[in-house]
């Protein structure tokens, strides 16, 4: 695996492994988000992408293999436990609090998160509402929410608990270019904070963009690491989604 | 401190002046002080069963264990001496001990496996209950009469429990630990990946729904001077919160206070006549409200408010 010596792991997966029954979701996967890194997560649907994120978020508790954060391992504590040392995730469909307004969602993530001194949760709750556009919809009710906006609301969420590391999964899906262009561009500025980031998505033309390097997933396992144009060539991962060509 | 608090003394010491001005109506003969008493209970309790069943969503069908802890508590400790009025803390204080040994196992269940669980404790409960013969086993315990704390002062007592029941709620309600239980009640899981101590939350205030559910059992016991385990440990007191903040509005603050008003009052003049039923036209009136107001009687009654606002405010 590439990266400067120099910089430190925020995120380091070692040989997890996690089954459900007789299938093995995630196989002896490594994995590793430098810091100040965005880091692509691709695969086929089924590869075991949002697998992954459940375990490193604390969801499930991996068969075996060790998870750390910032030097530290992860794998055995629960979610609220990992959220307040600094890892936050969105969801693939929005889980949004329907009976909370805009602004009080994105409040539960501000008083409940990692602590930082010198912040309130209130104004931590204003800039993240601010970042991902909300400011219009703050007083809304959750369940006034579009697709959309719910993808934002997840994020804003998210962002309000002072990650060090994001999880984000699917943001774009859904949307239309012009919805994916305004997220692309919300992810950079959540980059630009310092806030490592494992993005998870279908829609190449946004993940390829803004990732650094891109960790290709099929079965559980990896299948290619590389910068985004590395991988798009490698033959195992056009394999992997395209199948193998008739003649070779 | 803050406006909202300011705000909330300000309406609880109205509620309590309003209160004392009804007094002399309510305190006329013995069955009206008996309704006051009672009103002032079902307060109590329905806003102390509200705060874990419609805040945290747990729907607990066992808070009689609860209520038969601070009525046995007080009794005991009156009958052993002490003055009714200084046993009340013990009560409540036992009772949410109580509630966090059994509320901290049964809370790690959801929905409908967490109010299966509560109705296995709670009858669990009231078995034991009947078999301690210390405390007067099924027969029970009677209470000197002779120490009637009389109308007056029982009046003031459901009074000021009553309002601060409803305080605790507000400000629960307004809470980081409110905030944190709606969430959960609404997606335990994402609550969880945002930061919140899901179990953690919710035991807390399942401790504060208990110690308010024994102060509701010890004011029982210190206003009927006599309690039985199949009262004070009974189903049909779980089932009737459940009833009262259902009808009322779950997960408001004054829907509770709302239902336990309507409860009373169907109870006393409308059901009365129909004796041994009236647990069925209960139920009858339970599936109607699900049917046309899911939410209770409370939105509607704000609605009236505020209409009542915009033509004349």
């Amino acid at each position: 695996m590439s990266g400067p010596a120099a910089v430190s792991a925020l995120v380091e997966a070692r040989g997890v492994v996690k089954r459900f029954g007789g299938l093995t979701a995630v196989h002896r996967l490594d994995l590793t988000l430098w810091d100040g890194e965005i880091l692509g997560l691709i695969g086929p649907n089924g590869a075991g992408k949002t697998t992954l994120f459940n375990l490193l978020s604390g969801q499930f508790a991996p068969d075996s293999g060790e998870i750390l954060l910032e030097g530290r391992e992860i794998q055995r504590l629960p979610s609220h436990r990992i959220c307040r040392l600094g890892l936050a995730r969105t969801f693939q469909v929005p889980r949004p609090f329907l009976a909370l307004t805009v602004s009080e969602s994105v409040l539960v993530g501000a008083q409940f998160g990692r602590r930082v001194a010198g912040t309130s949760a209130s104004e931590t709750a204003d800039g993240c509402i601010a970042l991902t556009r909300l400011e219009p919809r703050r007083s809304a009710p959750v369940h006034s929410l579009n697709l959309a906006e719910r993808k934002r609301l997840d994020l804003a969420r998210a962002l309000a608990t002072r990650p060090r590391v994001l999880l984000v999964d699917e943001v774009a899906a859904g949307l239309n270019p012009t919805e994916v262009r305004e997220t692309v561009g919300i992810l950079r500025e959540v980059h630009a904070a310092g806030i490592g980031i494992i993005y998870v998505e279908h829609v190449m033309e946004a993940v390829m963009d803004i990732s650094h390097r891109v960790h290709v997933l099929d079965h559980g396992a990896t299948i290619a690491i590389g910068t985004p144009d590395e991988v798009t060539r490698d033959p195992a991962v056009i394999e992997a989604y395209l199948g193998r060509s008739a003649g070779s | 401190m803050s406006s909202f608090a300011r705000r909330q003394a300000l309406l609880g010491l109205g509620a309590l002046g309003g209160l004392a001005l009804l007094a002399p109506l309510l305190l006329a003969n013995p069955y009206s002080s008996r309704l006051a008493q009672l009103l002032f209970l079902n307060v109590l309790l329905a806003s102390a069963w509200n705060l874990v069943g419609g805040f945290a969503g747990q729907i607990s069908f066992g808070n009689a264990s609860l209520f038969g802890v601070g009525a046995y508590a007080t009794s005991m400790l009156w009958l052993a001496g002490f003055h009714p009025v200084l046993t009340m803390p013990a009560a409540a204080v036992l009772a949410a001990l109580y509630g966090v040994i059994w509320g901290w196992p049964c809370l790690r269940l959801r929905g409908p496996y967490f109010a299966i669980a509560t109705i296995g404790v709670a009858e669990a409960t009231r078995i034991v209950a009947n078999h301690i013969e210390a405390a007067g086993g099924a027969s029970g315990l009677t209470l000197p009469l002779e120490q009637d704390l009389g109308p007056v002062l029982l009046y003031a007592l459901g009074a000021v429990l009553a309002v601060a029941s409803v305080l605790v709620s507000a400000a629960v309600r307004r809470s980081r630990l409110g905030l944190g239980l709606i969430a959960l009640r609404e997606d335990a899981q994402a609550a969880a990946a945002s930061g919140v101590n899901v179990a953690r939350q919710q035991v807390t205030v399942f401790a504060i729904t208990a110690a308010l559910t024994g102060l509701a059992g010890s004011y029982y016991a210190v206003f009927t001077l006599y309690i039985v385990p199949e009262k004070v440990f009974g189903f049909d007191l779980s089932i009737s919160l459940v009833l009262m903040v259902l009808v009322g509005g779950i997960g408001t603050v004054m829907g509770p206070v709302l239902g336990a008003g309507i409860y009373l009052f169907l109870e006393q003049f409308v059901l009365a006549s129909l004796a041994d039923i009236h647990l069925a036209a209960f139920g009858a009136l339970l599936i109607f409200i699900i049917l046309l107001e899911p939410r209770g009687a409370a939105p509607r009654v704000a609605q009236f408010v505020r209409l009542i606002r915009r033509r004349f405010g």
